[in-house]
């Protein structure tokens, strides 16, 4: 999943990505494909977008983004022409429970039977709907551990599946965006520790957390990071990286990125203010 | 010095030779899981596989190939909330008395208070 956030890092940043490896149309590298994206959804679903729209366009690539809730609109930086190509690679799944997920994706595997090309990005917004949300308010914190663990974990397996299936052609990625309770509530991300956190972050190897920038330039300022066993920014695979982008959004509705070396901590706080994507 | 490097190497010996007979223990119970044919090898005409393991309760379980986990409520427990099981690469290869089936690679074993063992396999039966 890293390389086609370089995809989208170095489409919509106004500077260089410096001290990551330079793979050729990506700037970023990673062992692993599955990605664990984590802060306020007003954020993370226009990445999550950003992302599947980047991989159709860019890489030509197939995607399924399942979701709970309806896309009612797509960042504005996609438009005309090119946006309706991109849709065409880009297939919506709306499952409305923990079992209907875990029913489609488990299913997955029966594309390579059927003919056409199997994913290679496999995009989950918003976990937190179905195993802590409204419709499974009767599942206990454990239970609703052990769900969680289930669906990344088959993730994990079907795109290794597809992976194999694919060959030399592509690999499967995994996006998965999970919004802690914390979130939105004025929390300290520091000081706690998310059981559900803890068990995605076994299977998905890269974690990207969004916070908001109190005494920033814009208004609406982020610091966007990349933290995680699975990244491996320097190439060789030595040792894990810390990287990090301020997040502006623009009046226009646009994001824009740009890399950075490091941010004092005392600058950040939660996010609360949500990010705007304007409607078609 | 000598003396003090000595102690270290005794301890170390100690510890190796503990983690070894700990990590015995668990693979033979595994074993018996595949002697008592309680591990399946589920595949699909599309080519994927996954394991079952019949547990001691008769409950079945799943295992994927490409990740450590199982469907059971003690690797819930016991790996995801108390992360205190093995989670130790360990292969080996073994064949079945009286069977054509070959277990090619054990990549993790595991084992939690209650001898409830989980087995990931790397390479599929054959």
């Amino acid at each position: 999943m890293v390389d086609i956030l370089g995809l989208v890092l170095s489409q919509f940043s106004s500077g260089s990505i410096t001290g990551v490896c330079t793979q050729p149309g990506t700037g970023l590298c990673a062992p692993e494909s599955g990605a664990l994206v984590t802060g306020d959804r007003s954020f993370s679903r226009p990445l999550l977008l950003l992302s599947a729209l980047t991989a159709a366009s860019e890489l030509a690539v197939k995607v399924l983004y399942f979701t709970q809730s309806q896309i009612q609109s797509l960042p504005i930086s996609f438009q005309g022409a090119r946006r309706a190509e991109c849709l065409k690679k880009i297939r919506f799944v709306y499952p409305k429970t923990l079992e209907e997920l875990l029913e489609d994706v488990a299913s997955l595997h029966e594309l390579v039977r059927q003919s056409g090309s199997l994913p290679s990005l496999l995009i989950v917004d918003g976990l937190e709907q179905y195993v802590c949300g409204p419709a499974a308010q009767d599942r206990t914190p454990q239970e609703a551990q052990s769900a969680a663990a289930h669906v990344v974990a088959l993730l994990h397996d079907t795109a290794a599946f597809l992976t194999q299936k694919l060959g030399a052609r592509s690999q499967c990625r995994v996006i998965v965006s999970f919004q802690p309770e914390w979130e939105g509530q004025g929390g300290c991300p520091a000081l706690v520790s998310d059981p559900i956190l803890s068990v995605l972050e076994r299977y998905l190897q890269v974690r990207c957390t969004t916070e908001k920038v109190r005494r920033g330039e814009e208004p609406n300022e982020w610091l966007f990071c990349l933290t995680g066993p699975g990244l491996q920014a320097d190439g060789d695979g030595k040792s894990e990286e810390r990287l990090q982008w301020r997040v502006v959004l623009k009046s226009n509705g646009t994001l824009d990125f740009c890399p950075i070396s490091r941010v004092k901590e005392d600058t950040l706080e939660t996010l609360q203010n949500p990010v705007e994507v304007k409607d078609d | 010095m000598a003396l003090c490097l000595t102690a270290v190497a005794e301890q170390l010996l100690k510890d190796v030779q503990r983690a070894y007979s700990e990590k015995s223990q668990t693979f033979y119970g595994a074993l018996d899981l595949v002697d008592q044919r309680s591990v399946t090898r589920v595949s699909s005409p599309s080519g994927r596989v996954a394991f079952q393991v019949l547990g001691g309760s008769g409950c079945l379980y799943t295992c994927y190939t490409s990740c450590h986990y199982c469907s059971c409520p003690a690797f819930s427990f016991s790996v995801l909330r108390r992360n205190e099981s093995l989670v130790v690469s360990f292969s080996s290869s073994f064949r079945q008395e009286n069977s054509t089936v070959q277990l090619a690679e054990i990549r993790m074993i595991s084992k939690n208070d209650h001898g409830h063992i989980h087995i990931f396999f790397n390479k599929s039966l054959t």
